[in-house]
């Protein structure tokens, strides 16, 4: 039985290729820029996360067609403009870039969580740049963008906290690295069955693996 | 004499930080919120000539540049900025953002309006950030917006290290513990295992003191330990 894959934020190139990577699937890459692009074998559409009655369609329509969900992506697709040095901020452009990327994978979330429920995998993936570690940032720019993604590995973190115990798997996956893909990262099934005694150490608590699968810390 | 202001001064931590740096001989610009509440007004009593109150909303761009403006008028230096104002709020779109706006956005806001007074004094910036924002070690499964914004406080500092300290600036970024403060209202909480002039005391020094090496950005606590992000 197929798959189904929703991608949040697929403006970001790794989220368009695990988009394609799941192609064969039932895949969603939505984007919340508004401007959807054609990606062969998968449904794109732009989504307006802030939009109560497009997010209560969106669940509809694929649980009509599905009836679950297995898999969620969520990746902070959005950028702000001129959003450079420390000084020189517009702040009503950062908290719109916050407010799309970080409520907008927050109302994903929240609004998919019946399909997940339902679906096998029971699985949610974040896509991260290195710069979106805290530890490993060396930028000085992209504030809107970079401080998104640190709080969508905290959402991560909280929803691991909650759902961990009801069969849910976590995947976080940094980019930028070659070697296994963050489809093929996503797709991975490790030892996990809550009635079981052995469980993959990495089923057990939320880390952040790269191409290599090695750990960075957050 | 030097000069520090100090947001979210009203009650608290902040005002309790407040009084630690009167006590010390510091000229204090305390940012003040909702004049009611009547602790700052004591603290102009006792030191009326080494306080100044200032108004000041940080989650809003106008009130923080007439802020920087007050203090502009006052002194061309300004040694410290403590960024201590902080809320929580429920979950939810306008309660995640309402909290980024404070939390988060409202730290930059004032590096941003005040970084021009600090060119030449001690240039130091602090942050009151929480445990709540190390995602290594989270525990909670729920707060989200409080979590998330200050994940996402502790991203700023880390951008804002990275472009200020070669320039010169040194950084502190504190944990004050569990503390019985005001965080859920007006009545301050009774479950906390420290009083605010406990974590003031803390932060004064660890706030003024020098450290061995500044070029490593950390979150320490009430008792020196450090936080994974």
């Amino acid at each position: 039985m197929k798959k189904t894959i929703v991608i949040y934020g697929a403006e970001n190139e790794s989220a368009k290729e695990t988009a394609m990577y799941f192609s064969g699937e039932n895949v969603y890459a939505l984007f919340p820029s508004g401007k959807p692009e054609a990606l062969e074998g998968v449904t794109t559409a732009a989504i307006d996360p802030l939009s109560d009655e497009a997010m209560v369609l969106l669940a509809r329509q694929l649980e009509e067609k599905h009836g679950g969900v297995d898999l969620l992506v969520l990746c902070a697709s959005l950028h702000g403009e001129n959003d450079g040095s420390i000084g020189s901020h517009d702040m009503g452009q950062l908290a719109q870039t916050l407010d799309r990327n970080v409520n907008g994978c927050w109302r994903m979330t929240e609004t998919l969580l019946p399909l997940l429920r339902k679906g096998e995998w029971k699985r949610i993936g974040v896509i991260t740049p290195e710069e979106g570690s805290i530890r490993q940032c060396r930028s000085t720019k992209d504030y809107g963008w970079l401080m998104s993604c640190a709080s969508i590995n905290m959402m991560q973190k909280l929803n691991f906290n909650r759902l961990h115990s009801e069969g849910f798997m976590f995947r976080n996956y940094m980019e930028g690295t070659k070697g296994i893909t963050p489809g093929e990262y996503m797709a991975m099934n490790f030892c996990f069955d809550p009635n079981d005694a052995y469980i993959h150490s990495d089923e057990n608590r939320l880390i952040l693996r790269d191409g290599q699968l090695r750990e960075y810390a957050w | 004499m030097k000069t520090v202001f100090i947001t979210g001064a009203d009650r608290g931590i902040g005002n309790a930080m407040c009084e630690q740096f009167l006590e010390h001989g510091w000229k204090v610009f305390a940012g003040q919120f909702m004049p009611r509440w009547g602790f700052l007004s004591k603290n102009l009593e006792r030191y009326p000539n080494d306080l100044k109150l200032i108004p000041l909303d940080v989650s809003k761009d106008e009130s923080v540049r007439a802020a920087a403006a007050l203090v502009a008028q006052e002194t061309d230096e300004l040694d410290m900025l403590i960024n201590c104002a902080g809320i929580g709020l429920g979950d939810g779109c306008a309660q995640n953002l309402a909290t980024f706006q404070v939390n988060t956005l409202g730290p930059i806001r004032m590096t941003e309006a005040f970084l021009p007074l600090m060119q030449k004094g001690m240039k130091r910036l602090c942050f009151v950030s929480s445990e709540a924002g190390s995602i290594a070690l989270a525990h909670r499964s729920d707060s989200f917006s409080y979590c998330m914004s200050k994940s996402s406080l502790n991203m700023a500092v880390k951008l804002m290290f990275n472009e200020l300290r070669p320039k010169g600036y040194t950084f502190r970024l504190y944990h004050p513990g569990w503390v019985n403060g005001y965080m859920e209202g007006d009545t301050p909480s009774t479950e906390g295992k420290y009083q605010p002039e406990d974590t003031a005391l803390v932060s004064y020094r660890q706030f003024t003191e020098a450290l061995p090496c500044e070029d490593v950005l950390v979150m320490r606590d009430i008792e020196g330990q450090c936080w994974s992000f």
